[in-house]
């Protein structure tokens, strides 16, 4: 259950801080807690993956 | 040699600041709309203000809304008159208030606050590029409303206060726009103001240095047996006074910091 989506809350932390991670969270309506109990859907990934990239200013798909 | 510049690049209360810290005797001139008010400086300290027949501290609270416009710093200019004695800083921080609580009547909701942030000034804090109209820029800057769940905000307080107990001295989560207390329990709005100029010092400091952004948190070793954390959260910061002997720093990072964040981020993203 939303283990790839917890992966890109972590990695955006680590990157960009607890800035980057409220970012995340307002940009997808989804928080860490709600996006670990959710199903990686092919959908939210891309989602998630295109406003973690916009976010920490790299393409997460390089560094994942 | 007078310094001249737009508010868009520099607002008044850093003008203000940086007047007050030359402790020059100077004249600050600002326009906007067919409207010109000036603020007179001497000592350190501003000890008169002008806008059109009005005089006083009014007249500074007045000027600190308007966010457009130029303004012009002529030295060695001497006031006409002293109409004010209050200190500069206390000028602001009240400046800073009414800015706050008229927004607030304007919003009119306590349970749900809306924002309206600019996402091309979040990003890089840039004002319009000289070759682009301000209005033309407006339009086509990309516009990000969100809500703030006020309720789950103070469940976050209050998740914070039931893990520390007696060891939380205070708190507060406020704005890094403007300072603007959202929630806190025995909230110091003055020291929300000031830290939130703290941070934004830092942000500088390490940008200049060449360092990496600030990260988390920040965390001061107080004397006393006491300590602040803050913790820069994009458009809001929340800081935090605790009395580490009755909370030790392992519990505070490895588990109360976290949950913390946990419930701020569902008043956001709520």
């Amino acid at each position: 259950m939303g283990v790839k989506l917890e992966e890109l809350y972590d990695l955006v932390t680590q990157k960009a801080g607890f800035k980057g991670r409220m970012r995340l969270a307002v940009r997808t309506g989804m928080s860490r807690v709600k996006a670990a109990e959710t199903e990686d859907t092919d959908k939210l990934l891309r989602k998630f993956k295109d406003e973690a990239s916009e976010i920490i200013g790299q393409d997460v798909d390089e560094l994942l | 040699m007078a310094l001249k510049g737009k508010l868009t690049e520099m607002g008044l209360s850093d003008i203000v600041q940086v007047a007050c810290k030359g402790k020059n005797r100077a004249c600050l001139i600002v326009q906007s709309q067919g409207q010109e008010g000036s603020l007179f400086f001497e000592n350190g300290q501003i000890v008169h203000a002008i806008l059109d027949s009005q005089e006083g501290e009014d007249v500074i609270y007045e000027l600190l809304t308007w966010d457009e416009g130029t303004f012009e710093i002529e030295q060695n200019v001497s006031p006409p008159k002293r109409t004010i004695t209050t200190n500069w800083s206390g000028l602001l921080l009240e400046g800073m208030r009414r800015i706050d609580e008229s927004a607030a009547k304007r919003d009119g909701s306590d349970t749900v606050m809306e924002f309206e942030r600019k996402e091309e000034q979040l990003v890089s804090g840039r004002s319009p590029p000289p070759d682009v109209k301000k209005e033309d820029y407006s339009t086509a800057k990309k516009k990000e409303v969100f809500t703030m769940n006020v309720k789950k905000l103070s469940e976050a307080i209050d998740a914070l206060k039931g893990s520390l107990g007696e060891g939380l001295i205070t708190t507060d989560i406020w704005t890094a726009a403007d300072g603007q207390s959202l929630a806190g329990f025995n909230p110091q709005p003055k020291a929300s103001a000031l830290f939130n100029q703290l941070t934004s010092t830092m942000d500088k400091a390490l940008k200049g240095s060449g360092f990496p952004e600030l990260g988390r948190y920040y965390i001061l070793d107080l004397v006393g047996g006491q300590m602040t954390i803050c913790m820069p959260l994009g458009d809001y910061q929340w800081g935090m006074l605790i009395d580490s002997t009755k909370a030790p720093l392992g519990l505070l990072l490895n588990v109360v910091i976290p949950q913390a964040i946990d419930a701020f981020e569902e008043a956001i993203a709520s």
